[in-house]
């Protein structure tokens, strides 16, 4: 059997080649499909909700909390430290009483706690009068700060007791003290551990340990102070530096003429004179933010901070000295500020397409009543005090039980994709440009300055428990509770359900408002941070802020999307089997009937065609195992098992489903059909006279509808989804492009997408190449007749391509019924917008129904009038050795080429997915940055002009004489630079004045973006500079000092002034704007 | 088998509103080891009559029994079982599998068969009994009309059947292979004792046959001795 059915194929070589195609086809694209891409599938989904899962699925907050910025779905990061109290431990209990709510965990900002580490003192040999200077340098990311704050004292000179402060000089404080701010909070141990693992992130140092149920509150009613247990921030954030130097100022004073130098100092402005004055070092000392911190924490712990050993260090020794402040005693300290919210007002972003969404920090002006630091002057955020009487203020003695490491905690960590609605990591934000809309390049890291009203916020570096904030706050210590809800798993409408029902019971019975953060993912938003107190404006930050619930809908279109493609290739690919093994069944049909008039059983029949298909079936079976099991050697995709067994067996599976109707159909096979002669189905239906070509092919068309339809449906299919998911994408970039979420569901999906629809359309080819190749091999009399008769070959071929273009043409309408249904279905709206390339998709079935039939078209026209299809059935050995070359050349050639794509293609998959994550890992944003500079060309050419990158090709270039009439640019813009005199006063040495006088002259109706303060830099190399003046001699058509309109005949002239380094020779003059490309590059040389 | 009975034999073909009468009450018995020519012209329904006696199709009405059996009544696999044992087929445009050499061709009937002979052997056998015993290997495609058509009879007679239908056998080939094919048949009639019904336009060869039966409109016109009985 198997040798007849190899026979069968063996010696039909044309038919047998494109069956292998076919199987080719087909196993590749389920390999790629549902071996490799189902993988990439399953990982965009659990990626997106493992990655961006917070680890709350509801937030209650207080009435009032929401920030302008909710209007717009929008939370600002780390949204949770900036607020302060409002919730009672009564509603916290009432909550945890919800049905439904597993996990309620609490926090209590209840402020910034200070810490003090003593690392010394000086000593002082000489006597002489004294400066001890603090420099504190503080690095935010975008620059540095450096504060120095000088004081003075007498070493054994001069007695300062009962001395006012007009000497400029006080009492000698000798300790090399440093110290530091850290929010403290209050959460409930137990509901934290079970909501974000804050147990396990305990570091194992020491004692350190978490806390347990007899760790109590205490209040020392003695020394008025309140004792409890706090758990340390392991990270610190602030990137400091504090130096304390002392100095012996160079001023000769000794204990005899010391009264009558001292009223000198004070005579010539006290401590003013004395920072006028030299001084000799004689200790420093200095320590970052870092330091401090993990020696405060050895301090607290005595265990050493690296090695975790006990020590008993110089450190401790020193605290003990006589000189302990009374906030210091016994690590007693204070806490002043309380957390308080940052305001914004929502402005245009100045790059819609990039950050759709764009706030502006508004500064708090504090008056005369402020405390010390703030008074009458600005802050971020408006200060507010634990107490309103400093002796209120209340004193705590935190007793540190333990460390915990954030980065241990069970919450999302990606920081680029990081959902940031977690207290326990710094909020991230880039500086991407200056208050003048310049671009960083690259974009710098702002950092947390330790200043609690700073724009950033801190996470909590010490926490506590509840009960504690309750104690030192009073009624309604909880700022916000986190809900975790059960049988909320994943991103579904199911969820979304049970999370709706259970917050709106939340709001009912305690009347706080809630917010469903399920589905939420980052959005970068970009903020405009103004400068105090008179200082110049900041610039621009971007921050992934949280886009509340925003995902849930697009995940229900991606997963569509991609499932529905899947579907549609595998629908492709069944239709193209059938219609394969229909076209085989009719090209056979006489043979089937001979077979059985000579005693052939019907079920012999049968369980031929079963076995063929099986035949092929395991051939694309291994075909699939041996990609994928190459794909898996060559690179380090790792798939499953069951995946990969199911990759092969689908193929296996898909063949022999393939046989069942040609199966069914062989049943109807008579044996009398033996006995006729000539046409098999006579009875084609005719609709139109046969008049012309175009009619001929339609009768034929009709006349075969049942398989018309096959190919019809083949082609329509893969057409059909295409403009759907065109439309989704369009959707998805039009909606959410801007978002995160939308731009990597865009980028890992799209490619696998299109993948899909080509090999689905592939397969459509080869359906229509199939079934024309059955309708020209029936017809061969017909068109051997029409030969005979007469007809040119070109009228023959276009006799069959017609047929061709009927099926694609009927495919496109019934591709586009298909897909408007599937929009409709989907969105309930009528894609009026894109309609115009829903249309273009048409263009697709007309031309695959062309292709798939030029091979049969080709063929037809061969057809030497009366001689039969015997002609490729040969047995002559020479031919037959030729053939089989042929033919394992031509499966080898299409095994390799399959297996290259499929090795090039597959590490894709993986690269798409692991350069996330090692993005995410090591480099914030940046990624997204440039994936976004990309899309945006504009604004890209807009930063590069400012970006002192290397010259590379321009738009246009000229030399010194040249315009851009030379250059052939005469009919689009007149533009000439020439080198004039400079009218500016001599700069200072080394450096020279250059100035270049241009004409810039629009003469098309192009309207162009025309800034020359940032439009032109004169460029030497490395060096770039802007123009330091500019003097506008004629100018028309210039709209705002912005835009050159053509429409005006805009045009330009002017002198621009540069100060250039003396050194410069050449250089060259850099015209480059959003609408100028790569810019026009003007070259002047010596 | 020996006996072929057809009694009020009726075929009627209908499709698209029409229908043609191919057979009009067909009384006729064939005996083993008759030689019977069917002679009648075009669209006389020679054909029709010639795939119902080879349960190749069913009538309309009437009845056909072999030894009295009526095959047709079962099923399909049955049939074919029947047509294998009993049956051997020659059309008119010989109807050789074009993949398949003249040795596999001659193979199709005993596939998956079994048979008390060794198959290769018996398809030799038959193939040097039509006299092509040096063309084993050749493709239909590689052989003339006359060697084609006695490749179809060793396929029609490889397995044994007591009765050779032939359609019009020698319809395709020129008078002398005509004639040499007739003389195949013949000398297959007389050797193994098989009946065979052959229909055939040439009168020269009908009246060769011990049986001569004349149709005309699905009729049977007239049934006549031959010359050579
Ligand atoms: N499958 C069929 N469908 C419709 N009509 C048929 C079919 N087969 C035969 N006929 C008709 O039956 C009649 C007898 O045909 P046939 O037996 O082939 O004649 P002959 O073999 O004598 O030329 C003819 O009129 C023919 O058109
Ligand atoms: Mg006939």
């Amino acid at each position: 059997m198997i040798r007849f059915i190899w026979q069968n194929w063996w010696r039909r070589k044309d038919r047998f080649i494109l069956l292998i195609i076919g199987a080719f086809i087909v196993s590749a694209g389920l390999t790629y499909l549902i071996g490799l891409s189902e993988t990439n599938k399953g990982t965009v989904v659990d990626n997106l909700q493992q990655r961006w899962s917070a680890s709350y699925d509801i937030v209650v907050r207080p009435k009032g909390t929401r920030s302008v910025t909710e209007d717009k779905k929008l939370l600002e990061p780390n949204y949770l430290s900036g607020m302060n109290g409002g919730i009672s431990i009564e509603q916290y209990e009432m909550i945890k009483d919800i049905p439904g709510v597993d996990i309620a965990a609490p926090i209590a900002m209840i402020g910034y706690a200070n810490y003090e580490v003593n690392f010394g003192e000086v000593e002082l040999s000489e006597e002489g009068l004294y400066r001890k200077k603090t420099t504190v340098t503080i690095n935010n990311g975008i620059d540095e700060e450096k504060n120095s704050f000088n004081s003075y004292f007498p070493n054994d000179v001069w007695d300062v007791m009962n001395k006012g402060p007009e000497y400029g000089v006080g009492a000698p404080i000798l300790d090399f003290s440093i110290g530091g701010d850290s929010l403290l909070a209050g959460i409930d141990p137990e509901e934290e551990a079970k909501l974000i693992g804050l147990e396990e992130a305990i570091i194992d140092l020491g004692s350190s340990r978490y806390f347990e149920d007899t760790d109590g509150y205490h209040f020392n009613e003695e020394r008025v102070y309140h004792e409890f247990p706090i758990i340390v921030n392991q990270h610190a954030y602030v990137d400091k530096i504090e130096e304390i130097s002392f100095e012996l100022l160079d001023l000769d004073i000794t204990e005899e003429n010391a009264d009558e130098v001292m009223e000198t100092v004070k005579e010539r402005g006290g401590g003013s004179y004395l920072d006028t004055l030299d001084g000799e070092l004689v200790e420093s000392f200095s320590s970052s933010g870092i330091e401090t911190f993990h020696a405060f924490v050895s301090k607290m712990t005595g265990v050493d901070w690296k090695t975790g050993e006990v020590h008993v260090e110089e450190v401790v020794e020193l605290d003990n000295e006589e000189y302990v402040s009374p906030m210091r005693e016994d690590g007693v300290t204070g806490i002043v500020y309380k957390p308080s919210p940052l305001k914004y007002d929502e402005i245009s972003s100045p790059y819609i397409d990039r950050w759709p969404y764009s706030y502006q920090l508004l500064p708090f002006r504090n008056g005369e009543n402020t405390v010390g630091v703030y008074r009458n002057k600005e802050s971020f955020r408006e200060p507010q005090l634990m107490a309103a009487n400093y002796v209120e203020l209340p004193r705590i003695k935190p007793n540190w039980i333990g460390f915990y490491d954030p980065s241990n905690l069970s919450i999302s960590i990606d920081p680029t994709t990081e959902l940031p609605m977690e207290t326990y990591r710094p909020a991230t934000a880039e500086y991407v440009m200056d208050s003048d809309g310049n671009p960083m390049n690259p974009p710098k890291i702002v950092k947390p300055t330790g200043d609690p009203y700073n724009f950033l916020t801190d996470p909590p570096g010490m926490l506590t428990t509840i009960e504690v904030a309750e104690r030192l706050l009073g009624e309604k210590p909880i700022s916000a509770i986190r809900i975790k809800v059960t049988g909320v798993t994943d991103l579904s409408e199911e969820s979304q359900a049970i999370l709706e029902k259970v917050a709106s019971e939340i709001e009912k019975r305690t009347g706080l408002i809630t917010d469903i953060t399920l589905g939420s993912s980052p959005q970068l938003a970009l903020t405009y941070v103004p400068g105090l107190n008179g200082e110049s404006d900041i610039g621009w930050l971007q921050q992934p802020w949280v886009n509340i619930g925003s995902s849930i809908s697009i995940f229900k279109e991606t997963k569509i999307g991609f499932s529905g493609i899947v579907a549609s290739v595998i629908a492709v690919a069944i239709v193209y089997v059938w219609a394969s093994g229909i076209v085989n069944l009719l090209a056979r049909r006489k043979e089937f009937a001979v077979l059985l008039s000579i005693g052939w059983r019907p079920s012999r029949l049968n369980q031929l065609l079963f076995i063929e298909a099986s035949l092929i079936g395991l051939f694309v079976a291994f075909i699939s195992w041996v990609m994928l099991g190459f794909v898996y050697i060559s690179s380090e995709v790792s798939i499953s098992f069951e995946r990969f067994l199911s990759t092969g067996l689908f193929g296996l599976i898909v063949y022999l489903l393939g046989s069942i109707i040609p199966m069914i159909m062989a049943r109807s096979i008579s044996p009398y059909e033996a006995m006729r002669s000539g046409e098999i189905s006579g009875k084609s239906k005719r609709l139109f006279q046969a008049k012309g070509i175009n009619r001929m092919a339609i009768n034929h068309f009709i006349g075969k509808w049942k398989r018309s339809i096959l190919s019809v449906i083949s082609i329509a299919l893969p057409t059909a989804l295409l403009a759907v998911f065109l439309y989704i994408t369009f959707r998805l970039r039009g909606i959410m492009y801007t978002s995160l979420l939308g731009e990597y569901v865009a980028l890992e999906i799209g490619p696998t997408h299109y993948i899909a629809i080509i090999v689905a359309l592939i397969i459509a080819i080869l359906t229509t190449a199939e079934i024309m190749w059955q309708n020209v091999s029936e017809r061969r009399e017909e068109i051997s007749l029409l030969q005979s008769i007469g007809w040119k070959r070109w009228s023959i071929r276009r006799l069959i391509l017609a047929e061709g273009v009927f099926s694609g043409l009927f495919a496109a309408l019934i591709g586009f019924t298909i897909a408007l249904m599937i929009i409709w279905g989907l969105y309930h709206a009528f894609p009026a917008e894109e309609i115009g390339f829903i249309l273009m998709t048409g263009l697709i079935p007309v031309f695959i129904g062309v292709l798939g039939t030029i091979l049969p078209a080709e063929r037809a026209v061969r057809i030497v009038p009366n001689r039969g299809m015997g002609g490729n059935i040969s047995n002559r050995k020479a031919v037959e050795k030729r053939l089989k070359w042929v033919v394992i050349s031509t499966s080898l050639l299409i095994f390799g080429t399959f297996l290259f794509t499929m090795v090039r293609v597959a590490p894709n998959i993986e690269h798409a997915n692991s350069n996330v994550e090692v993005e995410q890992v090591f480099n914030p944003t940046e990624g997204s940055v440039e994936k976004i500079d990309r899309e945006e060309p504009i604004s890209s050419r807009d930063e590069s002009a400012n970006s002192y990158e290397a010259p590379s090709d321009y738009l246009i270039e000229l030399h010194t004489g040249e315009n851009s009439e030379s250059k052939g640019w005469g009919g689009v813009l007149f533009y000439e630079a020439k080198e004039v005199e400079s009218s500016m006063p001599p700069p200072e040495p080394g450096m020279k004045n250059i100035a270049i006088e241009f004409n810039f002259e629009i003469r098309d109706t192009m309207s162009y973006h025309m800034r020359p303060d940032h439009h032109f830099t004169l460029i030497d190399g490395e060096e770039s500079y802007h123009p330091v003046d500019i003097k506008i001699i004629e100018t028309i058509g210039w709209e705002d000092e912005q835009w050159l309109h053509g429409i005006q005949d805009g045009r330009m002239h002017a002198v621009l002034e540069f100060t250039v380094h003396d050194s410069i020779d050449n250089y060259g003059l850099l015209l480059k704007n959003g609408t100028l490309g790569d810019g026009i590059m003007v070259k002047f040389e010596k | 088998m020996e006996k072929i009975e057809c009694k009020n034999l009726h075929k009627e073909f209908k499709g698209d509103g029409t229908s043609t009468v191919a057979l009009n009450n067909i009384n006729l018995s064939f005996q083993k080891g008759e030689f019977t020519a069917i002679i009648g012209p075009s669209g006389s329904g020679k054909s029709t009559l010639l795939s119902l006696i080879g349960t190749l199709d069913k009538p309309s009405n009437g009845t056909l029994t072999y030894d009295r059996e009526e095959i047709l009544k079962k099923g399909k696999n049955k049939i074919a079982d029947f047509r294998f044992k009993e049956i051997g087929f020659i059309f008119q445009q010989f109807h050789l599998l074009p993949t398949l050499t003249a040795l596999e061709n001659v193979l199709t009937p005993l596939f998956a068969r079994k048979v008390p002979y060794t198959k290769i052997e018996r398809a030799k056998e038959v193939l040097k009994q039509v006299g092509l015993t040096d063309k084993l290997d050749s493709l239909p495609s590689q052989l003339s009309g006359g060697q084609q058509q006695r490749v179809a009879i060793a396929r029609a007679i490889v397995h044994k059947p007591s009765w050779l239908l032939a359609d019009e056998p020698t319809g395709n080939l020129d008078t002398e292979t005509g004639e040499r094919i007739y003389e195949l048949l013949k000398e297959l009639n007389e050797l193994e004792g098989c009946g065979v019904l052959f229909v055939t336009h040439d009168p020269v060869l009908a009246a060769k046959a011990s049986r001569i039966i004349t149709m005309k409109d699905g009729v049977v016109l007239s049934d006549k001795e031959g010359v050579s009985s």
